[in-house]
């Protein structure tokens, strides 16, 4: 009788054990398809923004080339004309002159935005009457100290993006690591992430493990905020790194530009 | 009457820089006359209209000389003097020589003795005086008052009715010349009379007229006949010889040297053609005289801004204010703008004035804006207001385009608000291609040109640098 009652309660006990677990391996594979679930949305996003910065980049790239070859133009056209206009200070400039200077302008304009001197320059109108080669010479220089500050500029931008774009990359590579079928893949180790990317992976992206013995992604960092904020911080790091002496960069502006432009863009 | 002054003009209210055309003296002759040439370089069409019928004439009473037709180009080249327009070179008198029946022989004369003017025809009247020496800058105004008379008794009684000059009904006037019948017919028409002998008065645009023709005698002998001699220097010694004889008086020895001259001008006339031609190549250097206008520009502008602060804004003055404009456009812009003409219309219950300029300058502004807004017609629109409305801007861009041109100026009492002015710039923004351009001139700005004009500065330079403005706002 006392044997079968203790064979009952080791029945019922392994019962409730396998029930228990039953019901822990439920909630485990919930949480992991909860989590899955959650990366992919994370994969999808940190694709959507690889993509923009792409595309921001490849317009920063075509805009500095523009800004580049302006500026090589109106330097040939400066010292052409500054060459001459010696002794002609109060010769009104031929049409072709003024053409070319109001070409320049224009151009510059299109590439150039936000700056408070060149938005004082206006195209000449010559109205009856050319302007004078001291005028013009005064415009296009004005107009070369633009275009230098703006390839200034462009060349930052560019950085940023490229430092941007590759702790995306890193992020998308870490989260098609984690969702593939590799094992441990959940840990996204760096070696592996690595291999899902093109390129080179933002080492900031990757904290130690617990034992010290290799490098895993920061998902806990990532779950911790948006993709925008996680992206962004590391902006202000890299930033921080690369600002001028001035310091006046912000990357949340460039951030706040490049979805504008995106959306423009859209 | 006999002890007036006679150097005071016709017309004693308005002043010679307010007005379009040459205020006419009440005893002696303005020393102007009517230059032809300056009709064949008008921009207007109805002056080289005019120009044509002028050469049109001259050519068919050649073209009765090539015939043989004696008595017929003798009809035709029929040139009395034309008194009543009062420019001449006559010192001390209103009576000049006139052209008559002996000058009406010397040309047929001249023709006759030309058969290489007969074939070639003339491209203008000017070049008489070169071919012929009885005929001086003096005739040449006569010839174009004769066959121009009609369009003068019309000019005529169009300012008396701007300016509300008296004129005088069934005023007989003779010799008009008629293009459609070739001939000469006499008339009575309403036109303003002499106060010391009633004659008709008939009065001649400004931008008609120079001191001597743009092609002229002395202008020849200086450029196209000094060369002509420096290569035939042959022909040296007997010219020298008779200007420098000491015989007779220096009349006389120019006027032998004359003779001279139209000798070797008669029988080549390709030296009259290319002289002819290089004038016509300088054209945009003729300019109408001004020379002969004797009162203080600085007191009248000062007389003008006066009369300006003396006019309310308002309806009541809204006409009194738009003739005031038309004097004070007419001191800044003749001889660039002329012909100031005030028109009134009702548009949408609201009534309109404006005044239409011919746009006839050679200013490179005033060449450009004909050229950029496609018309010889400028206008500006007067509203005697203190508060330009958007309206005013509407009725103005609607009123813009082929037949007065693309720019049009508002003239007002004040400086138009923020609205108007982003209304106009919205009219530049969407009236391409073809931009329309809407300056405003307040009564500020209007006192400032009357100041540029006194210290003998340009009016169109300021007006250039408006237009500048309002070009570069817009970018």
């Amino acid at each position: 009788m006392t044997e079968a009652k203790s064979g009952q309660s080791k029945t019922d006990a392994a019962a409730a054990r396998a029930a228990k677990k039953a019901a822990e391996e439920a909630e485990e594979e919930r949480v992991a398809k909860e989590l899955r679930l959650r990366r992919s949305s994370q994969l999808e996003h940190s694709q959507a923004a690889v993509e923009k910065l792409e595309g921001e980049l490849r317009a920063t790239r075509k805009t500095a080339k523009r800004c580049e070859t302006l500026a090589n133009h109106s330097e040939g056209f400066y010292e052409e004309t500054n060459k001459l206009s010696k002794g002609k200070t109060l010769v009104e400039a031929t049409t072709l002159f003024v053409d070319q200077t109001n070409d320049i302008i224009r151009d510059a304009k299109d590439i150039v935005k936000s700056d408070v001197y060149l938005d004082r320059i206006k195209e000449f109108v010559p109205a009856g009457n050319n302007p004078v080669y001291p005028d013009v010479l005064v415009t296009v220089r004005t107009v070369r100290q633009s275009l230098g500050r703006c390839k200034t500029d462009l060349r930052g931008q560019e950085k940023r993006l490229i430092g941007t774009l590759c702790r995306a990359r890193t992020v998308v590579g870490a989260l098609e690591c984690f969702l593939s079928d590799e094992e441990n893949a959940e840990y996204a180790i760096k070696e592996t992430v690595e291999t899902f990317v093109e390129g080179d992976v933002d080492d900031s992206c990757f904290v130690s493990d617990a034992q010290g013995s290799a490098e895993c992604f920061d998902f806990e960092e990532l779950d911790a905020q948006t993709l925008e904020e996680f992206l962004s911080i590391e902006e202000e790091n890299y930033d921080a790194e690369n600002e001028d002496e001035d310091g006046e960069l912000s990357i949340d502006k460039a951030l706040q530009d490049l979805g504008e432009k995106s959306e423009e863009e859209e | 009457m006999s002890a007036a002054d006679p150097n005071a003009p016709f017309i004693r209210n308005i002043s010679q820089y307010d007005v379009d055309f040459v205020i006419p003296r009440i005893g002696v002759d303005v020393a102007v006359g009517i230059d032809p040439f300056l009709l064949y370089k008008s921009r207007d069409p109805e002056y080289r209209n005019l120009h044509a019928t002028l050469i049109s004439a001259f050519n068919s009473g050649i073209e009765a000389i090539r015939q043989g037709k004696r008595s017929e180009a003798g009809r035709l080249f029929d040139f009395p003097e034309v008194s009543a327009i009062g420019l001449g070179y006559t010192r001390g008198s209103k009576r000049g020589s006139g052209v008559g029946t002996y000058l009406s022989g010397l040309i047929i004369e001249t023709l006759v003795g030309s058969p290489s003017l007969q074939e070639r025809g003339i491209r203008h009247v000017e070049e008489m005086q070169l071919v012929s020496a009885g005929i001086g800058p003096d005739r040449i105004s006569d010839i174009a008052a004769n066959v121009l008379k009609r369009f003068l008794i019309q000019y005529t009684q169009r300012q008396c009715a701007i300016w509300k000059l008296p004129v005088k009904s069934g005023v007989p006037i003779n010799h008009i010349y008629d293009s459609s019948s070739q001939d000469w017919e006499d008339s009575y028409e309403d036109l303003p009379v002499s106060p010391v002998d009633g004659s008709a008065i008939l009065l001649v645009p400004r931008r008609l007229v120079r001191v001597l023709p743009w092609i002229n005698y002395d202008d020849f002998i200086h450029t196209e006949f000094k060369a002509y001699l420096a290569a035939k220097r042959n022909l040296v010694k007997p010219f020298r010889r008779d200007s420098s004889s000491g015989v007779g008086s220096q009349t006389d020895a120019k006027s032998q040297a004359k003779q001279d001259v139209v000798t070797v001008t008669r029988g080549d006339i390709g030296l009259v053609e290319r002289y002819v031609r290089s004038r016509e190549q300088q054209a945009v250097d003729a300019r109408p005289a001004i020379h002969y206008i004797d009162e203080d520009a600085c007191k009248e502008a000062e007389l003008l801004k006066d009369k300006l602060s003396g006019i309310a804004p308002g309806r009541e003055s809204a006409a009194e204010f738009q003739q005031l404009v038309l004097e004070i456009l007419n001191y800044l812009f003749t001889p660039e703008l002329t012909d100031g003409k005030p028109e009134v219309r009702t548009l949408d219950g609201t009534e309109r004035r404006d005044i239409l300029f011919t746009n006839e300058s050679d200013e490179s502004f005033w060449d450009y804006v004909r050229t950029e807004h496609s018309g010889i017609i400028v206008m500006f629109e007067v509203k005697n207001t203190d508060d330009l409305d958007l309206a005013a801007i509407n009725q103005t861009a609607t009123y813009l385009g082929d037949r007065v041109g693309r720019l049009g100026v508002i003239v007002t009492r004040r400086a138009p608000s923020k609205s108007v002015l982003r209304k106009i710039l919205s009219v530049w923004n969407d009236s391409a291609p073809n931009r329309k351009v809407i300056l405003t001139l307040t009564d500020d700005q209007l006192r400032e040109l009357l100041d540029i004009r006194c210290r003998d500065k340009s009016p169109t330079k300021w007006m250039q640098k408006h237009y500048r403005e309002f070009r570069t706002t817009v970018q």
